[in-house]
């Protein structure tokens, strides 16, 4: 039995592992070259390289205005998304313990919540109460669907901390507000920061509620559904290049920095 | 610096059916080393935490220096606290740690330095000021929070359980550092620990505490020798209760040795006595007074110097007692049987929970 184990389970394991993460990654290495087509359509593997599409994206408006209003609306969203959630882990911290897990299933239900249901809901309320085609209301649905990861990654920080450091910073002087912001926050900041940049691609991404509110307007992800119906340029695949790189680096740089938070006060 | 008086009346915390803290009283003077010892749940870091506004008591007051703080949050109280997981900012370096709460007093930029320079070198680690916490080790770590604490002159000192994160090397160096400590700056300083070798090392006076109640307050020797109920006596150091009953007239029995003992003073009402090992010795009917029987050694506990033996008792029971190795003494072994023997004024009568009499080591 143990001969099997590290002789053939172990091989099937680790090509079930790598079929998986190939998988996973397969879009990856056809979109990036595919970018780098000169091509009119989209073919692979690629021919007669260039940036002609990548030319196309930064000069079309329409890509660049559906560009810079995700934009917007991701920044309003993961600002509100971040604010309120972290608040909402330091009342969960504070509260009583008795209803602390419930009111963490609670906060934490948009993500169990199909986005379909929340587009149809928020539309719905936005007919009613006449503020259908707002970037401004986008951005609050955006940020009602990214607070659940604000509030696990902020909360799991949280959890971390040793609530005896505020209660030194009180004893030493200071006042509840003081004490917060001297002793816990600072060991927050990492994960706030990176919990921010998680809120921040989740709005950026979002198509579906994007695609019930707005009517006269385009977020980016709007403007690649509707050029993938219409025309499938190689433009699509310049753009979605772009973004895979975006979001790699901003992500790692966000895991990174709330890692060597981790570290800090793990020590 | 010097210190003020910490005075508990009648304080009580109640979480729900639980006592934590019943009819706490306690006056602890000026410039005093008072240590809250007992075992988690006793109610001593219940008590700690009242004191320094962290917990509202449910029923009592709370006077420092005369003054009810009972109303007061914990930065208006001016009184220092060293925390077991030392509880230093990290993303501060040492400096800043320490000059925290003068900058919270708006003390002088010079006046700042110079005053955490005092406090940093009256813990030996005038040179570290630029490290952060994670750079230090767990020793280092602990004094930085002292001179935390105690930089900004506080009246009143309160320690939980701030050497239980050491190796036992560390503590016992710490604890000799603390003494210093205290000599130096004068302060009143509430200590709190489970551990009883620190309690009696450190303390001016000490509050046993159990079950949210305070069994005995004293000093030290008085605390270990003048036990006043079993629980004392097995909470602080090693002891063996043996029990007693009537005897033939004039006399109690001791149940577990067999043999009858005058009933004379506390010993005629009392139903049990702590005697404690190193009270034991072999009698080889040397001395006059001495209570004698014959006991068996069932275990050996070879230290060196010391040598503790554990022995059953004719009446059933152990019997725990210990030897220095004087000049030409012998190491008994397992299953050698012994005259033993004790002085009467060593018996203490004690009060407390009746159990079969077996000795039970703290």
């Amino acid at each position: 039995m143990d001969m099997q184990r590290t002789g053939f389970s172990r091989f099937a394991l680790s090509a079930y592992f790598w079929g998986v993460i190939a998988f996973l990654a397969f879009p990856i290495f056809v979109i990036i070259p595919i970018s780098f087509s000169n091509s009119q359509f989209l073919r692979f593997p690629p021919q007669d390289l260039g940036i002609r599409w990548y030319e196309t994206y930064f000069n079309d408006a329409v890509w660049v205005s559906a560009t810079i209003l995700s934009f917007k609306v991701a920044l309003l969203a993961s600002l509100v998304a971040t604010i309120v959630g972290t608040m909402a882990v330091i009342s969960l911290d504070r509260g009583a313990a008795r209803t602390r897990q419930m009111l963490t299933y609670l906060i934490t239900a948009p993500i169990i919540i199909p986005h379909i249901f929340i587009a149809l809901g928020v539309f719905i309320l936005a007919i009613r109460f006449g503020f259908a085609d707002s970037e401004i209301a986008l951005a609050g649905a955006h940020a009602t669907i990214a607070m659940p990861f604000v509030v696990l990654i902020v909360g799991a920080a949280m959890r971390q901390m040793d609530p005896t450091i505020e209660r030194a910073a009180r004893v030493l002087g200071a006042g509840p507000v003081r004490a917060f912001f001297s002793a816990t926050f600072p060991s927050l900041l990492p994960a706030i920061v990176a919990a921010g940049v998680f809120a921040f691609f989740v709005s950026f991404d979002e198509l579906i509620i994007a695609q019930f509110m707005l009517s006269g307007k385009e977020t980016l992800p709007m403007r690649i559904w509707a050029d993938l119906k219409l025309e499938v340029s190689p433009t699509v695949a310049a753009v979605s290049s772009l973004l895979i790189v975006v979001t790699t680096i901003a992500m790692v740089g966000a895991e990174l920095l709330r890692r060597r938070a981790a570290g800090v006060r793990g020590d | 610096m010097s210190g003020a008086a910490v005075s508990f009346r009648g304080v009580s915390k109640r979480y729900g059916p639980v006592d934590a803290l019943a009819d706490f009283d306690l006056e602890v003077k000026p410039g005093e080393f008072m240590t809250f010892l007992g075992p988690s749940g006793s109610g001593k870091t219940t008590a700690l935490n009242v004191l320094a506004g962290f917990t509202h008591a449910t029923a009592g007051e709370v006077m420092i220096d005369g003054r009810s703080v009972g109303g007061l949050p914990p930065e208006q109280r001016n009184v220092g606290m060293v925390f077991q997981s030392y509880s230093l900012f990290p993303h501060m370096n040492v400096f800043e740690n320490v000059a925290f709460p003068l900058r919270l007093r708006g003390v002088a930029k010079a006046e700042v330095a110079r005053r955490v320079g005092e406090s940093l070198d009256m813990v030996r680690l005038a040179d570290l000021g630029g490290r952060m916490p994670k750079e230090l080790s767990g020793g280092q770590r602990q004094r930085v929070a002292f001179a935390r604490a105690v930089v900004f002159e506080p009246p009143v000192l309160l320690m939980d359980e701030p050497l239980g994160a050491l190796d036992l090397k560390l503590r016992q160096a710490m604890q000799l550092e603390i003494k210093r400590y205290h000599a130096q700056l004068g302060c009143t300083i509430v200590f709190v620990t489970h551990d009883q070798g620190e309690a009696l090392a450190l303390s001016d006076r000490i509050a046993v505490m159990g079950e949210g109640r305070i069994a005995q307050v004293d000093t030290p020797d008085r605390i270990y020798d003048y036990p006043k109920s079993r629980y004392v006596a097995e909470f602080i150091g090693k002891t063996n209760i043996l029990t007693l009953e009537p005897g033939n007239a004039g006399a109690v029995r001791i149940v577990e040795l067999g043999c009858d003992v005058p009933a004379q003073g506390a010993l005629a009402e009392a139903r049990m006595i702590s005697v404690r090992p190193e009270k034991i010795e072999r009698a080889a009917g040397r001395r006059e007074g001495l209570i004698d029987f014959t006991a068996r050694i069932d275990e050996v506990l070879f230290l060196g110097d010391l040598v503790h033996y554990s022995a059953v008792l004719p009446g059933g029971g152990a019997l725990l007692f210990q030897e220095h190795r004087g000049p030409g003494a012998t190491v008994l072994a397992r299953g050698d049987t012994i005259e033993l023997g004790f002085l009467l004024s060593d018996a203490l009568p004690v009060s407390g929970r009746e159990a079969a009499a077996t000795a039970v080591g703290a």
